[in-house]
């Protein structure tokens, strides 16, 4: 999985989106969580971690992991990193 | 006993091709209805850990459990203990428990020896290196957060390590479960159906190595 370097974290969000759970880029926004988002389920939510540490070149604590369940608050883990 | 009705055939057929399952599902949605119920479970084999997402460290912990620590894990599941104890008795099976920070949020049983399908009366031998994933579940406010994905990596590594595969029945209507497997590496190895009251059963089963 990669996104171009030259993205913005919003559209490297949106990419990893699209490929991980194919959400089309008019559908992405803050508000998708596992319970609207078909594709979302556990093992997803594993590939969207690894994604999100290779992409943005972060780590993710478990107990960080467990959290992200929605666009929003993966959002927030990245500006609290600095991608905002 | 009167003959199976043509109708029925014809989705019998249905089933055991595999194809047309969105037909497949309207059509015993209808049969059940008449009386006439057909269940339909697909067999899925693992025996691979190359397609394993990454897991993250810390926190996590799995444990085999014994036989005396099982009344939290039935507590948990609101299952009967004596059955869960029955289990370990008479199959030898396994339960293992997922906790999170020392916290249980899962649990699920593994039998060696034998594959049992109860919604299709349906018991098989398991042959050496062969697992079967049965009676799995994760705390209802903690799913889709990585825990059965995480549980389910350490489980296979270890199976695989051993130079076996791992065995699941899943009912044909139940995508979103087929999709989650698939995504570890899953592939379809069989079908299982029952037809009832004529209790017509049939079985296929193809071993993974054989499939390209």
């Amino acid at each position: 999985m990669e996104t171009n370097h030259q993205m913005n974290p919003e559209e490297k969000l949106k990419t990893l989106f699209k490929e991980i759970f194919q959400v089309p880029g008019e559908d992405f926004s803050d508000d998708l969580t596992p319970d609207t988002v078909k594709e979302w389920d556990s093992v997803s939510h594993l590939v969207l971690f690894t994604a999100l540490e290779d992409e943005f070149g972060i780590r993710i604590r478990s107990d960080e992991l467990i959290e992200l369940t929605s666009v929003k608050k993966i959002k927030d883990l990245l500006a609290g990193r600095g991608l905002g | 006993m009167p003959p199976l009705p043509a109708r029925a055939r014809t989705f019998l057929n249905l089933a055991r091709s595999g194809k047309y399952l969105d037909l497949l599902e309207a059509g015993l949605a209808a049969l059940k209805r008449a009386g006439i119920a057909i269940q339909v479970s697909h067999f899925f084999t693992c025996d691979r850990a190359d397609s394993l997402p990454r897991v993250p460290e810390g926190g996590f912990g799995v444990r085999l459990l014994g036989k005396e620590e099982l009344a939290p894990i039935a507590e948990f599941a609101r299952k009967d203990l004596q059955v869960y104890r029955r289990r370990m008795d008479l199959f030898q099976d396994e339960c293992r428990e997922l906790t999170f920070l020392g916290e249980l949020v899962g649990y699920c049983w593994l039998s060696r020896k034998e594959m049992r399908v109860p919604e299709l009366g349906f018991r098989r031998k398991l042959k050496p290196g062969e697992v079967y994933l049965y009676d799995g579940m994760i705390r209802e406010d903690l799913r889709n957060r990585g825990f059965f994905g995480l549980f389910l990596v350490g489980l296979i590594r270890e199976v695989v390590a051993g130079g076996g595969s791992f065995i699941i029945s899943i009912d044909f209507t139940n995508y979103k479960s087929k999709g989650t497997y698939t995504k570890l590496g899953f592939i379809k190895t069989g079908t299982g159906i029952l037809v009832s009251p004529w209790k017509i059963f049939t079985f296929r089963y193809q071993s993974p190595s054989l499939k390209s």
